[in-house]
C-alpha cells in the first residue's frame, strides 16, 4: 500500500502528477479520496470525472468540507486528493441514497445497512469509510444498526460540510460526490479490504465531564426540550452564561456527553429566535409523527432551543462537559502513543470536527501538527463516525486518526509539539477567566460584567490569527529540517504603547508589523514563526544560507520596521540572531542574549548558541570556591593579613591595611580575586566572611595604641544593618577609635548616597576614619569625592605603577596632589603599588602622604614594623 | 568577544610556500585550527637551500631570505612547527639540530624529519605505496614498474625507495637499478625522466617520489606522445592540490584519515598544555585519478539508491575529500548537510516514484546554492563528474517512473552546468587578478618616484600607496637602519622595529610617528590582536644583503603565490627610491 497526497492546483498539474505516479491498472486497487473546500457540487463532479479519465480503475469518494487536513496542516481553501494504491487488498465503493427519491422519506436504517453490506462489505473488510449528509436524520440508529449487523467492521468518516462560519449552515449544505454526481441525500461508503491489511484507530475529544447524570425527558427531532423534566435550553443558558444570544458558537466549549455511551460528546446549538415550526415545517409529511407525539408543546412561538446535529431520543443519559486544555493534551498524547507505535503505518487518515478549530483557537492546528511530515490526509466534518475501541459511534468535537497498512512502514511524527502547549494553556486561561467572571455575574447582573464576559468570549473564539507557523513548527524545523539560524524579533515596551494609544491603532500597527516581517521572510524564502503577540521568529537553514548573508537580511528588515509613518505607531524592534540553535538550547541562549542586549542597550545582536553556553569549567570552579568559603567559615580559616603603609613624613610604618585571605582544607591560601566575586554573587556568604574578618581585625587592634588599621568595606556591608551596628558598637567602646579607618571601594556602583553619607557621619561621630579606595580605577566618579567626607584618598595602583614611564599617569598624580593643596579638607593621600625606588621618588616629589607597596612591606599575618 | 590576549600563537617555519607541497602542508595546519579560534598561525616562509644545485646568486638570496626564521626565536610565541625541508635537503643533521636548538624551550614539532630527539610527524609511507603497487600488479598484471626517486639524503625519498623495492619483491618482481632514477624532487625532472624511459622500454607504470617530480615526467611523455593513465600509469606522492589540477590529473598517495598538519597541530596543542606526547606517523592511501584510474570505494547500485543517511554522507566525504580536512566556519553554509539534503530528496523521489514540482524547484535551488558556495574548492572536477555519473547511471539503469527520472536527469544536468560555471569563474578571476596586480604594482612604483628627490616624502608616498601591491590585509614594518647580512652570518633583526602602516581591506592606515616603535619580540602576537586575522605570513623586505623590514600578509592564495614576490618587489623599490 502506498499513499500520495496531492493538493489540487490545476488540471494540467494534476495530469502531470498522475503521469508521474504511473497508476497502471495491473498493480492493485486504487482509492482516491477527494476533500474539497473550494468546489461547488457540479465542479467537484467534473473534477472526479477528470480524475476517473486519468485513472480509469480508481474508486473515487469525495466530500465537501470546510477545511482539509494534509501533511499535518489544516487549511480552509484547498482541495486535497489522496491516492492510495493497494498492494494486494481491494477497494469497494458505493453511493447509497438515504431518502426515497419520490417521496423524500428517509429509508429505514435496516435497509441502508443491508445495502452497505451487499454493495461494499467483504469478509476481510478492515475499514469502512463512511460519509453522510446532514439530511439523513437517523445517523445514531444507523450506526447502532451497523454495530449490530457487522460488529467487526470499523467505520471512519463523518458528516460532510462546507466552508461557512455558521456551523449549522455549514453542516446542512454539505454534499458527497463521485464521478457520477453529487448529492446531499446519500451515504458514501468505501470499504478497504485485504487479509494482510492491518489498522488502528484512536480519537481525541478533550471533553472533561462534570456534574451529575441527567436524563433527556423530552425531545423534538434534533432539539432537546427538557432534561430531568426542566426546560433544557434555559438550563443550558444559565450554565453557560448570557452571551449565547450574541455568540451561539460559544456553545462549542460546553458540549454534552452521552454518559450511557462511553462519554462520547455531542454539541448543541443554542437559538432563541426560532419556533419549532420554523425548523420543522408542519406541512412536511416526514415531521408529522413528531407533531402528533407532542400535542401539548407550543410550536409556533419563538423560544429558546438547543439543537443537536442528530436526532435525539428520549431516555438517553447525558452529562455536562467542557473542553479542557489538559485533557486535549493528554488525549492527544495517548492517541499519538498508540498511532506512532503501530508498525504498519503506511497510510494515515485524519478527520476532525468543524468545531475543533473554534473550541480553542489553536487546538486543531496544534493537534494536527503532531502529524506533520506524515502522509496524513482527511478533512473537517460536521460530526465524526469512528470506532471507539468497543463499537462504532457518532460524536461531535472529536479528532480521529487511523493508520492502515499492508506492510511495515514508519512515519515521521512530530512529538515536539507536546513540548509546546502554551498556546492552548493561554486559550484555556481565558476560558477560566470567563468562568470566574460568570460566577460573579450570577449574583450581580451588572451590564459591565456582561460586557466583560462578552469580550472574553470573543477573544476565545475569534482570536486574531496571524496565519503564521507556531513554536512547535519552529522546533520541528530546527530539529528535522536544519533551520538552525533563528532570528528572534520582538518589540520593546509594548506596555507603554498600550497606555497611550487606542487599541485599534495598536492593532493596525501590529498587523503592519507582522505583514512586513512576513513579506520579507517569504521574499527571501525564510520561514517565519509566531511565538506570541509581537514576538516573531525568522528561521534559515545553515546549509542554505551563510550567517553573514542572513544577518545582513535581518538588518535590512529591522531598518524596514523602523521606517514608519503617521499611519502607524513607531516601534523599536529588537533583533537577536542565534546561530547553531537547537530546541534545547534556544530559550536559554535567547534569554542570555536579551540580558546582554538590555545591559548594553543594543537592538541588534548576533550570538552563537554553541559558544555562548555557560562554561562548565568556570561553573565548577565557582562551586568549588563556594565549598572552600563555606569550609573556611565553619573552620575559622578566614584570616586577615596586614600590609604596612609607610608614612612619607615620619618615614615609619604606622598604619596597616587589613587584607582578607581564605585558607582551604589543605592549607592553600586564596586571595580576594579568587573568592570575592563568588562570595558577592552568593550574598550571604560575603556577609558572613566580612563579619568574621572585621571582628578579627577589631580584636587584633583594639588594644594597640600607636598603630592604626584600614578595613575594606563594600557598599553591601554599609547597607547591612547587622554589620554597621557591629561596627558602631565596637567604635563606641574601643579605647582608640581614631585608629580604625574604613575603606570604601570607589569602583563599586554607588547609587544610594544617603546610606553612605549616614554611615560616614556616624563613623566620624564615633571617632573613626574613612578612606576612599581605588581612586582612579574603572570609570571614576568625581562625585564621590565631593559627596563623601573621607579622611584618606587611595590612588589606584594601576596609575601609581605607571607613573614612571607614562607621562599621563604622572600628570594624574600631580593633579590629585594639587587638588589636595587647593582643598580645605584635611585629607591624606595614599599611593598603592609602590614597588620600587623610582616610584617612591616620584611620590615624595609630589608630596604624597603615604606609600603602600612591596617596597616597604608585604602582606603578612603578623604586624611587621 | 574572545579575549585576544589569551590567544596562542604558533609559528610555522615553512620553507618556500609557493611550492605545492609546502603550501598544502601550511593549509593543512591552518585547517587544523579549531573553528572556535584561540590559536593564531604565523607562517615564516623561507627558501629551500640546495647547495651545488643552485647558483651563488640564489644561495645568497636564500640566506638573506631565511633571516625570517629568526623571528621564530626573537618573537614571543607559544609553539612552533618546523618543516623538515625548510632548511633545504642538503643541510646536514647537525646544522638542522643547531637550528632547532635556537628555539630553546618553546614546544616544537618537526614535520617530515628523522631526528630522533625531537617530536616528529612523518608519513607512514608504506600503506599507500603498497596499495598502489599491489593494485598495479594484482589487478592490472603489470610487471614493468619504475620509480622516479629523490635525493638519498631526503629521509622520505630514501624510505619510499626502500618500500618501493620491498613491494615489488613481495609481489615477486625483481628490482634492478635501471628502474630507478634520482631527481632533485623539483619540477625539473625531465632529464631523469628521459633516462628512465630510455632505459626501460615498455614500462607500464611509474611511481614519482612526489607530485612535483611528476611534472617533468609529464612533459617528457607529452613530447613522446605518451598519455599518462593510458600508455603508462603514473602516480605521485603527497596528494597535493596540484596533482588534481594536472592534465591528466595525477593519482597520488596522500594522508588517509588525518593530514600531517592536523596531526602536528594536535600534538603541539597537547605539548603547549603540558601533556606528554610522542612522535607520530600519519597513515597514507592511494587517491585514484586519471593517471592511474583507481576506485577508492566500490559502491553497489543498491547502496547508491537506498537513500541511507550515513551512505550519502560517505559519498560526500569521498567526493569532496578536501572538505573533511578543511576548517569550516560554522557561520558559512554547511555544504555537507546541503549535499545530503538534495541527494536524499532525489533518491527519495526515485524511491517513491513521485516528485512534487515544489521539491524539484527546491532541489534546483539547493544545487545552485551548493555550487555558489564553493563546493568545487573541495573536490576535483573529474571526481565530481565521476561521482554524479555513477549515481545518475544507477538511477537510470533500474526501472522507475519515467517522469521522475527525467526530472532527476534535469537536476544532474543542472549540477554539471553549475560545476562548469564555477570552474570557469574561478579561472577567469584568477587570471584577471594576476594581470591587474602586476599593472598596479607598476603604478605603485611610478607614484613613488619623486623627481624632487625628497627621500622622506618618497618613502611616505610609497607607503601610503602600498595597497597597490595587492595586499588586502597586512602591515609593513621597517627597521631604524636596514640590516645588512655579512658573509656566513645568520641574519638577526634588531630588538626594535617601526610599524609603518596597517592595511585593512585594501586601505592603508599610516601609523603616526610617535606610535611606530615596537619591540620586535611582540610583533607576532600584536599583529594578530590588531588585525583580527587568524593566520598571517611574514616576508622579509630586502634587496641584495640589505633587509629593510618585514611584510605581514593575511595568509591567503595571494600570499602563497605572490607574497614572496611582492616583498621582493617592495625591497627593490625601496632600494631604488631611497638609495638612488
Amino acid at each position: 500500500m502506498i499513499t500520495w497526497n496531492i493538493q489540487y492546483i490545476s488540471r494540467s498539474r494534476l495530469s502531470g502528477t498522475f503521469e508521474q505516479l504511473m497508476l497502471d491498472s495491473g498493480k492493485g486497487d486504487i482509492l482516491i479520496r477527494i476533500h474539497t473546500a473550494i468546489h461547488f457540487g457540479d465542479e467537484a463532479v467534473e473534477l472526479a470525472r477528470f480524475i476517473k479519465e486519468l485513472v480509469p480503475n480508481a474508486h473515487i469518494v469525495g466530500t465537501s468540507t470546510s477545511g482539509t487536513i494534509n501533511a499535518g496542516k489544516l487549511s480552509n481553501n484547498q482541495c486535497i486528493i489522496s491516492v492510495t494504491r493497494m498492494s494486494s487488498g481491494s477497494i469497494k465503493t458505493a453511493m447509497i441514497p438515504t431518502h426515497d427519491e419520490k417521496t423524500g422519506v428517509p429509508y429505514s436504517t435496516d435497509l441502508l445497512c443491508q445495502s452497505v453490506k451487499e454493495e461494499v462489505l467483504c469478509e476481510d473488510t478492515q475499514l469502512l469509510l463512511t460519509f453522510v449528509t446532514s439530511t439523513f436524520p437517523g445517523i445514531l440508529s444507523f450506526i447502532d444498526k451497523c454495530n449490530e449487523r457487522f460488529p467487526d467492521v470499523k467505520m471512519l468518516g463523518g458528516l460532510a460540510n462546507v466552508p461557512d462560519i455558521r456551523t449549522d449552515r455549514s453542516v446542512n449544505r454539505g454534499y458527497v460526490f463521485n464521478e457520477n454526481g453529487y448529492t446531499n441525500k446519500a451515504l458514501l461508503v468505501a470499504s478497504i479490504n485485504g487479509e494482510s491489511l492491518d489498522g488502528i484507530m484512536s480519537y481525541v475529544t478533550g471533553a472533561e465531564v462534570v456534574g451529575n447524570e441527567m436524563t433527556i425527558t423530552d425531545s423534538f427531532g434534533e432539539c432537546i426540550l427538557s432534561v430531568d423534566g426542566n426546560d433544557a435550553a434555559v438550563e443550558y443558558r444559565k450554565r453557560v452564561g448570557g452571551v449565547l444570544g450574541k455568540h451561539a458558537d460559544y456553545a462549542y466549549v460546553f458540549p454534552y456527553v452521552y454518559s450511557d455511551n462511553g462519554d462520547i460528546p455531542f454539541l448543541v446549538i443554542y437559538d432563541e429566535s426560532k419556533s419549532l415550526e420554523d425548523i420543522y415545517s408542519r406541512e412536511d409529511q416526514k415531521y408529522a409523527d413528531m407533531y402528533s407525539q407532542h400535542p401539548d408543546v407550543a410550536t409556533t412561538c419563538k423560544r429558546e432551543l438547543i439543537r443537536a446535529t442528530h436526532e435525539i431520543s428520549n431516555g438517553r443519559k447525558i452529562k455536562r462537559a467542557f473542553i479542557h486544555d489538559r485533557k486535549i493534551v493528554s488525549d492527544n498524547q495517548k492517541m499519538f502513543n498508540k498511532i506512532s507505535s503501530f508498525e504498519k503505518a503506511q497510510t494515515l487518515f485524519g478527520y476532525s470536527c468543524i468545531t475543533r478549530p473554534n473550541i480553542y483557537s489553536n487546538c486543531a492546528k496544534w493537534e494536527i501538527s503532531i502529524y506533520e511530515n506524515t502522509n496524513i490526509c482527511g478533512c473537517l466534518t460536521g460530526g465524526e463516525i469512528f470506532h471507539n475501541g468497543e463499537k462504532n459511534v457518532f460524536a461531535n468535537c472529536a479528532f480521529i486518526v487511523a493508520a492502515l497498512g499492508e506492510e511495515a512502514e514508519a512515519q515521521a511524527f512530530n512529538p515536539y509539539v507536546f513540548l509546546h502547549t502554551e498556546m492552548l494553556e493561554k486559550d484555556n486561561e481565558e476560558l477560566l477567566g470567563y468562568l470566574t467572571a460568570m460566577e460573579g455575574s450570577r449574583k450581580n447582573a451588572d451590564e459591565t460584567v456582561k460586557e466583560f464576559i462578552h469580550e472574553c468570549a470573543s477573544k476565545l473564539l475569534y482570536s486574531n490569527d496571524t496565519g503564521i507557523m507556531n513554536v512547535a513548527a519552529m522546533n520541528m524545523d530546527i530539529k528535522l529540517k536544519g533551520y538552525d539560524r533563528i532570528c528572534m524579533i520582538s518589540v520593546l515596551d509594548i506596555e507603554s504603547m498600550n497606555t497611550v494609544f487606542s487599541d485599534d491603532f495598536i492593532d493596525l500597527t501590529y498587523r503592519n508589523y507582522v505583514k512586513k516581517c512576513r513579506q520579507f521572510a517569504e521574499s527571501k524564502r525564510y520561514h517565519i514563526y509566531s511565538e506570541e503577540k509581537w514576538h516573531i521568529a525568522i528561521g534559515a537553514r545553515s546549509y542554505m544560507v551563510d550567517l553573514n548573508e542572513f544577518t545582513k537580511d535581518m538588518e535590512k528588515l529591522q531598518k524596514e520596521l523602523f521606517a514608519t509613518n503617521d499611519e502607524y505607531i513607531a516601534i523599536i524592534p529588537l533583533f537577536c540572531v542565534i546561530d547553531n540553535c537547537t530546541v534545547e538550547n534556544m530559550i536559554s541562549v535567547y534569554n542570555n542574549a536579551r540580558l546582554t542586549m538590555m545591559t548594553k542597550n543594543i537592538q541588534f545582536y548576533v550570538c552563537d548558541a554553541k559558544t555562548s553556553r555557560p562554561d562548565d569549567v568556570i561553573i565548577r570552579e565557582k562551586y568549588h570556591m563556594v565549598n572552600v568559603i563555606n569550609y573556611a567559615i565553619a573552620n575559622d580559616l578566614i584570616v586577615p593579613q596586614y600590609q604596612g603603609i609607610y608614612s612619607n613624613s615620619s618615614q615609619h610604618i604606622e598604619h596597616y591595611e587589613s587584607l582578607m585571605r581564605v585558607v582551604d582544607e589543605e592549607g592553600r591560601m586564596y586571595y580576594p580575586n579568587a573568592f570575592l566575586d563568588v562570595a558577592r554573587s552568593f550574598g550571604m556568604l560575603y556577609d558572613s566572611m566580612s563579619k568574621i574578618m572585621v571582628g578579627k581585625v577589631f580584636e587584633h587592634f583594639r588594644d594597640l595604641t600607636n598603630k592604626s588599621v584600614s578595613i575594606n568595606l563594600g557598599i553591601r556591608d554599609i547597607r547591612n544593618r547587622d554589620m554597621t551596628e557591629f561596627i558602631y558598637d565596637f567604635l563606641g567602646t574601643a579605647p582608640h577609635p581614631e585608629n580604625f579607618v574604613f575603606e570604601i571601594l570607589e569602583n563599586e556602583d554607588i547609587d544610594d548616597y544617603s546610606t553612605i553619607i549616614a554611615f560616614v557621619d556616624r563613623i566620624h561621630e564615633l571617632g573613626g576614619k574613612i578612606a576612599l579606595d581605588d581612586f582612579g580605577s574603572g570609570f571614576s566618579n568625581l562625585q564621590h569625592v565631593m559627596d563623601i567626607h573621607f579622611d584618606y584618598l587611595k590612588i589606584d595602583g594601576s596609575i601609581v605603577k605607571r607613573c614612571v614611564d607614562n607621562k599621563e599617569a604622572e600628570n594624574l598624580i600631580a593633579l590629585i596632589s594639587g587638588w589636595k593643596k587647593l582643598s580645605e579638607r584635611e585629607i591624606n593621600i595614599i599611593a598603592e603599588f609602590v614597588e620600587n625606588e623610582d616610584i617612591q621618588d616620584k611620590m615624595v616629589s609630589y608630596g604624597i602622604d603615604y606609600s603602600q607597596g612591596f617596597l616597604f612591606s608585604k602582606p603578612s599575618t603578623f604586624i611587621i614594623e | 568577544m574572545q579575549d585576544t590576549n589569551k590567544d596562542k600563537t604558533i609559528a610555522v617555519i615553512a620553507g618556500n610556500i609557493a611550492n605545492e607541497f609546502c603550501r598544502d602542508l601550511v593549509e593543512s595546519i591552518r585547517n587544523a585550527i579549531p573553528p572556535t579560534g584561540g590559536i593564531n598561525i604565523a607562517v615564516l616562509p623561507g627558501e629551500v637551500l640546495i647547495r651545488g644545485k643552485r647558483t651563488e646568486n640564489n644561495w645568497q638570496y636564500d640566506a638573506v631570505f631565511n633571516g625570517i626564521y629568526s623571528l621564530g626565536y626573537q618573537c614571543e610565541i607559544d609553539g612552533i612547527i618546523v618543516f623538515g625541508g625548510s632548511m633545504g635537503w642538503v643541510v646536514d643533521e647537525k646544522d638542522f639540530k643547531e637550528f632547532l636548538d635556537s628555539f630553546k624551550d618553546i614546544p616544537k614539532v618537526v614535520l617530515t624529519s628523522s631526528l630522533e630527539d625531537q617530536i616528529t610527524i612523518n608519513y607512514d609511507n608504506e600503506s599507500g605505496i603498497k596499495e598502489a603497487i599491489d593494485y598495479l600488479v594484482n589487478v592490472n598484471g603489470f610487471t614493468k614498474i619504475c620509480m622516479l626517486g629523490g635525493v638519498e639524503s631526503n629521509l622520505d625519498a630514501g624510505k619510499r625507495k626502500e618500500i618501493f623495492i620491498k613491494c615489488l619483491e613481495e609481489n615477486g618482481l625483481p628490482f634492478r637499478e635501471e628502474q630507478y632514477e634520482i631527481t632533485n624532487m623539483s619540477t625539473h625532472t625531465e632529464q631523469q625522466a628521459e633516462k628512465l624511459l630510455n632505459n626501460n622500454p615498455g614500462v607500464e607504470a611509474i611511481f614519482c617520489v612526489n607530485d612535483t617530480a611528476a611534472v617533468g615526467l609529464y612533459n617528457v611523455m607529452k613530447s613522446r606522445e605518451l598519455i599518462p593513465g593510458e600508455d603508462i600509469m603514473v602516480f605521485g606522492f603527497d596528494n597535493t592540490r596540484m596533482a588534481s589540477e594536472m592534465i591528466p590529473s595525477l593519482s597520488s598517495v596522500g594522508a588517509d584519515e588525518i593530514t600531517l598538519g592536523k596531526k602536528a597541530v594536535q600534538i603541539l596543542i597537547d605539548m603547549m598544555n603540558g601533556q606528554e606526547v610522542e612522535s607520530a606517523k600519519v597513515k597514507t592511501r592511494l587517491y585514484g585519478r586519471q593517471s592511474l584510474p583507481y576506485e577508492m570505494y566500490q559502491y553497489t547500485n543498491r547502496e547508491l539508491l537506498d537513500a541511507n543517511e550515513a551512505f550519502i554522507y560517505r559519498m560526500f566525504d569521498d567526493c569532496f575529500y578536501r572538505y573533511k580536512a578543511a576548517s569550516i566556519k560554522s557561520s558559512s553554509v554547511n555544504l555537507r548537510r546541503l549535499y545530503f539534503e538534495f541527494i536524499s530528496k532525489i533518491l527519495k523521489a526515485y524511491k517513491n516514484k513521485y516528485m512534487p514540482y515544489e521539491d524539484y524547484e527546491d532541489v534546483e535551488r539547493m544545487v545552485d546554492v551548493f555550487f555558489a558556495n564553493g563546493a568545487m574548492e573541495y573536490t576535483d572536477a573529474e571526481k565530481l563528474i565521476d561521482c554524479m555519473s555513477r549515481l545518475q547511471y544507477a538511477i537510470n539503469a533500474l526501472k522507475g517512473s519515467p517522469a521522475v527520472i527525467s526530472m532527476i536527469n534535469n537536476l544532474f544536468i543542472r549540477m554539471r552546468d553549475a560545476c562548469i560555471r564555477e570552474i570557469c569563474k574561478t579561472n577567469t578571476a584568477q587570471r584577471n587578478s594576476s594581470f591587474s596586480n602586476i599593472k598596479r604594482m607598476r603604478e605603485h612604483l611610478v607614484i613613488g618616484m619623486d623627481y624632487a628627490g625628497d627621500k622622506e616624502k618618497v618613502l611616505l608616498t610609497y607607503i601610503k600607496n602600498l595597497g597597490l601591491e595587492g595586499i588586502e590585509n597586512g602591515s609593513l614594518f621597517m627597521f631604524d637602519e636596514p640590516v645588512v647580512r655579512e658573509e656566513y652570518e645568520v641574519v638577526t633583526y634588531p630588538d626594535e622595529i617601526l610599524l609603518k602602516c596597517i592595511i585593512k581591506d585594501g586601505d592603508v592606515y599610516l601609523t603616526p610617528a610617535d606610535r611606530q616603535r615596537k619591540k620586535t619580540k611582540d610583533i607576532l602576537k600584536q599583529s594578530f590582536a590588531q588585525s583580527r586575522l587568524e593566520s598571517i605570513a611574514v616576508f622579509p623586505v630586502f634587496y641584495e644583503r640589505t633587509t629593510y623590514g618585514l611584510l605581514f600578509c593575511e595568509l591567503n592564495d595571494k600570499a602563497y603565490n605572490m607574497g614572496g614576490f611582492i616583498a621582493s618587489n617592495i625591497g627593490i623599490n625601496l632600494r631604488m627610491l631611497l638609495e638612488a
